[in-house]
């Protein structure tokens, strides 16, 4: 073990003069006390954590000779080499007398062996995970911890700003389940720093651990980037170990100053004695009923594994699935201390393994004895669960003790060891399994029928058995039996997916089922009608009613299903603003509502940016620069910046507020002016000056940020907004603040549009976009030379767009009296659609056109419409920019259109309902 | 199966592999896609064309809800231009597009029947005398009648004046 060697290196270079050397010593001790409370080693460990004493002694300067407290820990890290040594000797062929102990020594040694490459690799930084770890466990870890590292930063800020019990819990917690984890992963460096974390928390008062805690919380997230190969490399954690060690000594020292530094308590003794006083049922419901709730879901898991294992012995992968599922079970209840589970899932684990590393093999009684354990371990789970619901006290199990003789038993039958079975033995003999399971009863033909339909129509590639599995009564062990009588050996499925999760609500789940429900019993009714030839219309229109009151109520239950709070982006903004407050040494009052208010998850994954950009702003420039200058201006000392989230008009809007310096216009139209962005002599109005900050050009930091304090990155801000069909808007008072308020669509999928014909083609227009539409009866429409047309609408000159000349769409007409115009706006600017006829409203569900058609400029996605034919929505934006792009660069100019022009008739919607329902019916 | 393509001789790399091919008509002659890159066999319905596309773009349909690209072949090949037939119908594939997978519909005359070609029938393609772009063709499958083409349908996709058509407009 080079670790060992190391430390010996350094323990003999080591000056106890020299703090930075013993700090060395002392997190590479963790990493060996780590190790060998991994192997369960408690010489090792004792070991360790006397060295640590002492070397804790000499840092703190808690002694009158530092130079023998050295020589020591020199001694004891010379018996550590030997102890390691020794261990490492032991080799496999070493004659004893019990063949488990051998076994089992043999086992060790190869865990030993692995890991030891794990803790090398593990001070270095992997790039790769070693092989034996399963790299789906990892990436499900990995997606875990970056969930649960906003919910720890948000403790984190919680402990700030409340300093209760509830937070300081909640990271223990929280740093305790990472601690196991990574262990079980062999991540050590988050493992060693998790558990001084763990120390310090126990021993330095809470709130006082605040920075360095989100430091360890940023250091986390570099971590798992990196892992998750979003980062080239990680900083070092000695640094934050380093801290933590010092934190934990200070107060210590502070405290028993005359009394021996205390131990640093093993975290086993820990949670040992958390538990033992028989109260793991208070403050650890939850923890147990997660517990739970994983175990049994692993179990379900571990079944349809052990039939893939049953046809096919070599099955490395369903192998180690249920290794992995016992393993997982066996940390979390020894955390739990729930004792019987764990280590009966370690006498299982232990048989995996050694069949995992081929000191074992597999045969039916072992396979029976798995099948067993796992039907065991179903039992125990549910006696905790019991026992958790009903408060009584946890029952044991009494096929324990049998059955953990049948392993030790089979442990022991030395046959094994040379036996090899054979896997094509039974080859060639195939008997259909639907068959055999009839013939022995444990499903009828209509399962086995069902399933095979199932399989054929190809809705699903699982395997009969475990169709069977799931439709059937019939336990896995059943089947499995039947299944040895086929064994065929030669499918084999492909790994797991990984794919992406969400948490829903039961309660909206229920909902949706309820919903689905009620639309079936519609549905009978509706075909019920049809068949009931009297009475037909009356009947029928109610029943259209229902319908039509379902499909919308499903529709909105289906979107809510993929929304999700706003609470962490939230959260992360608080953290960003109190970051840059202390960067910037400005004191600020972060204040936020409605952080509960859901949005689709994509928006809320988009928006994140744009606020980050929003935020630095505000706090960086928006804030006067010091609390002079605000006193001076007549405000509190203490900056206020507000993120509000709430409801408004089928909208969801998110302000962003501060009460800082705020914009100034004509500063602003200066530098526009000044970088050609706008021509000189513009006439703006102030809302349209503040929009320029949002102009591409107009971002760089150096030309605003001074005076007006804002423009970096606005743009950036804006195309995000876009991209999800929101606006935003700006209100700005020159030495009272800004606000900015979002806009954004409750949803991205669904749109009301507006359905117009031309010529035989049917487009849609967003209903948000419209304005007016109406038929012309005279003609207003002017040509301005050969650039295009406009059409006079009051007193102002609008663009007009013929649809058949853009799209070149065949059978369009040209007649002004059959036509429509209609007028859409996009942000400030006007435009009219001039087309065949408007067809009606309809709800639609945007499809995107694919990759391919990405951009094509003046469609921005596509949809069904009823009659089952795609119907292509207009882009307004993109139309507007052709328009520009051709001509109208002087609109202003046009001159007053020749006499008889009339104001358009309006149309209002009662035209619009009357002249869809022609077409409909 | 052996699915690894392997050169028949030094002088020609055959990227065709050997397999089961779906073989359909262009003018009486014969094309052969994977069989494993479609995903069904559609008769031709309603299309909605798309302003500002290339000629071959058809438009778009709505295969069960999902909106997905129609090519014509035919003009793609620069052949000549046909009203659809009777048995003119979409072969719905499964490619890759730039890293992207996507669904695309493409119209042919006729769908004729699934063979398999062993690698010794297939055969490099010619480099000239052909009708349509022969480097989309990764070989020749023959059978006891017929000469098949076979096309390497994600290689058409690739090519940039395709992928391309997005900045159109």
């Amino acid at each position: 073990m080079e670790e060992i060697e190391k430390l010996s290196e350094a323990v003999v270079l080591a000056d106890y003069t020299n703090t930075d050397a013993l700090y060395d010593l002392h997190s590479r001790l963790g990493v060996i006390k780590n190790w060998g409370v991994d192997h369960k080693n408690e010489e090792i460990s004792e070991t360790v954590i006397k060295a640590e004493k002492l070397l804790e002694k000499i840092i703190f300067k808690d002694s009158d000779n530092p130079e023998e407290l050295l020589e020591m820990v020199s001694e004891n890290i010379s018996i550590l080499q030997s102890l390691i040594g020794s261990d490492e000797l032991t080799g496999p062929f070493e004659e004893t007398d019990d063949f488990t102990e051998t076994a089992a020594e043999t086992v060790n040694n190869q865990e030993d062996e692995a890991n030891k490459e794990n803790l090398d690799e593990g001070i270095k930084f992997p790039t790769k995970l070693p092989d034996h770890i399963d790299q789906n466990f990892f990436v499900d870890f990995l997606k875990n911890q970056i969930l649960q590292l906003e919910e720890f930063e948000a403790l984190i800020m919680g402990l700030e700003r409340f300093n209760d019990s509830k937070h300081i819990e909640g990271i223990q917690r929280y740093i305790h389940t990472l601690k196991g984890e990574s262990a079980l992963l062999e991540l050590h460096h988050i493992e060693s720093l998790c558990h001084v974390s763990e120390d310090a928390l126990s021993k330095v008062p809470a709130q006082g651990l605040v920075e360095i805690l989100f430091d360890f919380k940023d250091w986390l997230g570099l971590a798992f980037d990196y892992y998750a190969g979003k980062r080239e490399n990680v900083p070092p954690e000695n640094e934050l170990y380093k801290r933590f060690v010092l934190l934990v000594a200070g107060v210590e020292f502070a405290k028993e100053k005359t009394k021996n530094i205390k131990i640093l308590k093993d975290e086993k003794e820990q949670s040992s004695n958390k538990v033992s006083d028989n109260s793991f049922f208070e403050g650890n419901e939850e923890l147990l009923n997660d517990f739970i709730n994983e175990s049994i879901e692993h179990l379900e898991g571990i079944d349809i594994q052990l039939l893939e294992l049953e046809t096919d012995f070599s099955d490395e992968e369903a192998l180690n699935s249920v290794f992995r599922a016992f393993h997982t079970i066996k940390g979390v209840a020894g955390y739990l201390s729930l004792d019987d589970i764990a280590e009966f899932s370690h006498h299982v684990e232990d048989l995996l393994h050694r069949i995992r590393k081929k000191t074992f093999f597999l045969n039916e009684s072992i396979m029976d004895i798995i099948f067993d354990s796992v039907d065991l371990m179903k039992l125990m789970v549910n006696n905790v669960k019991t026992a958790l619901t009903k408060g009584v006290a946890l029952k044991r199990e009494n096929k324990l003790k049998p059955l953990l003789k049948r392993i030790e038993a089979e442990l022991n039958n030395e046959a094994n060891a040379v036996f090899q079975p054979s896997f094509d033995a039974s080859y060639g003999k195939k008997i259909k399994i639907g068959e055999l399971l009839v013939e022995s009863g444990f499903v009828n033909e209509n399962d086995v029928e069902r399933a095979l339909e199932e399989q054929m129509s190809g809705e699903s590639d699982k395997k009969l058995g475990e169709l069977l599995y799931q439709e059937t009564e019939a336990s896995a062990k059943e089947i499995a039996q039947t299944l040895r009588n086929q064994k065929t050996g030669i499918m084999k499925t492909s790994g797991y997916r990984v794919s992406e999760v969400l948490r829903i609500d039961a309660e909206r789940l229920d909902k949706l089922v309820d919903r689905i429900g009620e639309l079936v019993i519609i549905e009978s009714m509706v075909s019920q009608t049809l068949k009931d030839n009297t009475n037909q219309f009356s009947g029928m229109n109610t029943h259209m009613r229902q319908l039509d009151k379902i499909t919308r109520e499903l529709q909105e239950m289906s979107t809510s299903l993929r929304m999700v709070s706003l609470r962490s982006t939230f959260q992360k903004m608080a953290r960003l603003v109190r970051d840059l407050a202390k960067k910037s040494d400005k004191s600020v009052e972060f204040v936020m509502s409605g952080e509960d208010t859901e949005l689709d998850k994509t928006m809320v994954e988009t928006i994140g940016d744009p606020l980050v950009h929003m935020f630095r702003n505000a706090v960086d420039h928006g804030l006067e620069k010091t609390p002079e200058d605000r006193q001076k201006a007549g405000k509190p000392a203490k900056g206020r910046i507000e993120l509000k989230a709430y409801h408004k008009g089928g909208n969801i809007l998110i302000e962003v507020t501060d009460d800082g310096r705020g914009m100034d216009p004509e500063y602003i139209l200066a530098k526009a002016v000044k970088q050609g962005i706008i021509p000189e002599n513009s006439n703006l109005s102030n809302k349209e000056i503040l929009g320029l900050i949002f102009t591409p050009g107009f971002s760089s930091a150096d030309v605003v940020t001074d005076v007006s304090g804002r423009g970096i990155g606005m743009d950036v801000v804006k195309r995000n907004i876009d991209s999800l069909r929101g606006k935003i808007d700006i209100e700005s008072e020159k030495g009272k603040g800004s606000k900015f308020i979002i806009s954004l669509p409750l949803t991205l999928a669904i749109i009301d549009g507006m359905l117009i014909g031309a010529g035989d083609e049917k487009y849609i227009i967003p209903s948000m976009s419209v304005i007016r539409v109406f038929k012309l009866k005279e003609n207003n429409i002017v040509k301005f030379f050969d650039k295009g047309e406009m059409i006079k609408e009051g007193e102002e000159y609008i663009p007009l767009i013929r649809l058949k000349n853009v799209f070149n769409i065949k059978n369009s007409g040209d007649s002004i009296t059959d036509s429509i115009i209609i007028i859409v706006k996009y942000e400030d600017s006007y435009l009219a659609i001039f087309t065949d006829n408007l067809i009606g409203l309809q709800q639609v569900v945007i499809k995107s056109l694919g990759k391919n058609f990405g951009d094509i400029f003046s469609i921005s996605g596509s949809a069904i419409l009823p009659d089952g034919s795609v119907g292509l929505i207009l882009n307004i934006e993109g139309l507007l920019k052709s328009v520009n792009t051709s001509s109208n660069e002087e609109l202003e100019e046009i001159p007053e259109s020749e006499d008889g022009v009339n104001e358009p008739e309006e149309s209002g919607n009662n035209e619009i309902d009357s002249k869809s329902a022609d077409i409909f019916i | 199966m052996d699915m690894v393509s392997e050169s028949v001789n030094d002088e020609f790399s055959i990227a065709a592999k050997p397999g089961k091919y779906l073989i359909f008509f262009l003018d009486k002659e014969l094309y052969g896609i994977e069989i494993m890159l479609v995903q069904e066999i559609i008769g031709i319905m309603q299309v909605t064309r798309v302003p500002k596309t290339p000629d071959y773009m058809r438009g778009v349909i709505n295969l069960r809800g999902k909106v997905i690209p129609l090519i014509d072949i035919r003009i793609k090949f620069g052949l000549e231009k046909k009203e659809d037939a009777k048995k003119t119908c979409i072969i719905v594939v499964q490619i890759n597009i730039k890293g992207e997978n996507s669904t695309i519909g493409i119209i042919v005359d006729e769908v004729s029947e699934v063979i398999n070609i062993s690698r010794e029938n297939i055969q490099p393609p010619p480099s000239v005398g052909m009708t349509v772009d022969t480097s989309i063709i990764t070989g020749l499958g023959k059978t006891d009648e017929n000469v098949i083409m076979l096309l390497d349908v994600n290689s058409i996709f690739n090519k940039d004046d395709f992928v391309s058509l997005r900045e159109q407009g």
